[in-house]
């Protein structure tokens, strides 16, 4: 007889704790996708509206009751936000093909190819992790500055595509490779190089998307740097861009909205398509280092 | 006997080792390492960015940051920041991974969101729902019966605040690699404590947290380094306020290098920043090794 009321006694303390874990998912998910909801909703606001519905909280709060497209027209037509955003790719695109090449051919160098020094050179490639960047941002400025390289693209990006981390990614799955291949390209009569191009590199393809997207992300999201380094605000990248809209004399915050929707949403998208490639770049490398 | 692998001749070896290796290693030569030795050189300068003379300082600059009480301030202000944000970070980290870990990838995908979103985005966001009129944090706390809070414009709650949005943005970080940290540790572990009676609790206090020391000390050294690096949402939404609450050595770095133009000082806080970082590391992995 006690068993039945024990057995609904667990039952119910598991229903609760159900409850609970239920609850607790709820609010989770809340807490992180919260402030997409309502920077995409407020994105699509007219300036009347756009603090209207905060108080008190209803849908109105994160829906607008009458969505506009006017916002996205300012910022490309007026605001010259498409000239930011192509900066953006083009210095993203940049970076990532420049640091896969050269960080691939060292990281390749460093796995694959027996020489003397070889595990000082790696040492010390890899203490350039420890120099955190907001130490030295004030010697890069004056090295690029003194390089002639000052409110340049190429200022931008030179100082990122030389990368530790994206080194010591690439040579973890370099070293992985199985030494049959490179001994089969070899016998063969291939060069180093051409074990490292032709044979190497297409079998690494998927750290390669790893790399490529974490360097990409880095880039996109990049604001100290190119805050540091341009002037010109025909060079001013998205996130410098809505920056500025932030901290402008005269704010206009349903652009403020919307510019951080185009700053982000491309992203996220990437992102959903991508996040195997990122999540085992990132975590592969920390694990093993 | 085994037999020799085949290679090239040494000359072809060193040779394409060579080649491939300089265009990284002369990136990071220029903008790295020169940087860096720039920068302890510039700490013993006076730099005048507008006249372009530099002219030598001995060690003053170093004296200057050791009674500098803006300097002692940013450093408290930093501190703080750092005893609310790793904890707190790490934690929630560690419980949503054990939440994610057998099932809702979908979960884990919301909590990465954040990690990828810029820093000026989140910034800007969060800056405008902690708005203590327009914001959507008060307009919740109010929907529940809570009074509504000052947040960045109180100079108790900034700092706070700012810690609070940074988690948000981090703990997805920190939660991948507790993940693969808990993917390490053998089920056969919890079964053998489960049927010797143990419970939930004692499980995770006696086996999950042991076997994740590794992952907890490496999260503890990257996330403590960053933190001492934090600049961007204090540079956009409050600016070192109010009344210097949120002054951190980042943005102290940056106004004396962009602002006051005294570059040389601000390459001798950089230095000490650099030391101080390299200092916490090499310790934390000292203690971790010896215990």
């Amino acid at each position: 007889m006690s068993d039945r009321i024990s057995d609904r006694l667990s039952l119910a303390r598991a229903g609760a704790c159900a409850l609970i874990r239920s609850a607790g998912l709820i609010l989770v998910v809340l807490f992180f996708i919260l402030p997409y909801l309502w920077m995409a909703g407020s994105a699509f606001r007219p300036r009347e509206e756009i603090f209207s519905y905060i108080n008190p909280l209803s849908w109105r709060t994160f829906i607008p009751v009458e969505p506009t497209l006017d916002n996205f027209r300012h910022l490309f037509f007026e605001l010259n936000f498409g000239r930011a955003l192509a900066n953006s790719l083009f210095i993203a695109g940049v970076t990532v093909i420049i640091t896969l090449l050269i960080c691939s051919m060292l990281a390749f160098a460093l796995a694959r190819i027996d020489f003397r020094g070889r595990e000082v050179v790696f040492v010390i490639v890899l203490s350039t992790i420890l120099i955190p960047f907001e130490t030295i941002m004030v010697s890069m400025f004056l090295t690029i500055q003194r390089l002639g390289l000052f409110d340049t693209y190429a200022g931008i990006f030179l100082p990122w595509v030389a990368d530790a981390f994206i080194i010591f990614l690439l040579r973890q799955h370099f070293k992985e490779m199985p030494d049959e291949l490179q001994d089969a390209a070899i016998v063969d009569g291939c060069s180093l190089f051409r074990v490292y191009w032709n044979v190497m590199l297409p079998n690494i393809r998927p750290a390669l998307i790893s790399a490529a997207f974490i360097k990409f992300v880095f880039s996109w999201d990049a604001f100290i740097w190119p805050l540091i380094v341009t002037r010109d605000p025909g060079k001013m990248v998205v996130q410098l861009a809505i920056s500025r809209l932030f901290t402008d004399q005269n704010v206009l915050w349903e652009l403020i909205f919307a510019g951080s929707f185009i700053g982000t949403i491309p992203l996220v998208v990437l992102f959903l398509i991508l996040q195997r490639y990122y999540i085992e770049g990132v975590v592969t490398s920390g694990l093993k280092g | 006997m085994q037999l020799k692998r085949p290679s090239p001749r040494a000359s072809e070896r060193y040779r394409s080792a060579l080649i491939m290796s300089l265009p990284a290693l002369i990136g990071l030569a220029i903008f790295w390492f020169l940087p860096m030795f720039q920068a302890i050189n510039l700490g013993f300068r006076d730099f005048n960015m507008i006249s372009g003379r530099q002219t030598w300082a001995g060690i003053e600059n170093y004296l200057t940051a050791a009674s500098d009480p803006l300097l002692r301030l940013t450093f408290g202000n930093t501190i703080l920041y750092f005893l609310l944000e790793v904890p707190i970070q790490m934690a929630l980290a560690l419980g949503l991974a054990l939440l994610v870990q057998r099932s809702l990838a979908w979960l884990r995908t919301i909590i990465l969101i954040p990690t990828i979103t810029s820093m000026v985005v989140v910034s800007v966001i969060w800056g405008l729902m902690y708005h203590p009129n327009s914001g959507l944090i008060n307009s919740l706390l109010q929907s529940i019966g809570l009074p509504p809070q000052p947040f960045l414009i109180s100079s108790q709650q900034a700092m706070p605040s700012i810690a609070l949005l940074m988690v948000w943005k981090n703990v997805g970080f920190s939660m991948l690699f507790f993940l693969a940290g808990l993917v390490g540790i053998p089920r056969d572990y919890y079964e053998a404590a489960a049927t010797d009676g143990a419970n939930g609790v004692q499980l995770f206090r006696y086996i999950t947290l042991p076997l994740l020391r590794g992952t907890i000390v490496f999260l503890l050294i990257t996330n403590t380094v960053t933190a001492f690096k934090v600049f961007t949402p204090i540079f956009l939404i409050t600016k070192g306020g109010p009344v210097n609450a949120t002054r951190v050595v980042v943005l102290y770095i940056f106004e004396n290098a962009f602002r006051f133009n005294k570059m040389g000082y601000a390459s001798a806080i950089s230095v000490l920043l650099a030391l101080f970082l390299l200092i916490v590391s090499v310790y934390s992995l000292r203690t971790s090794r010896a215990s």
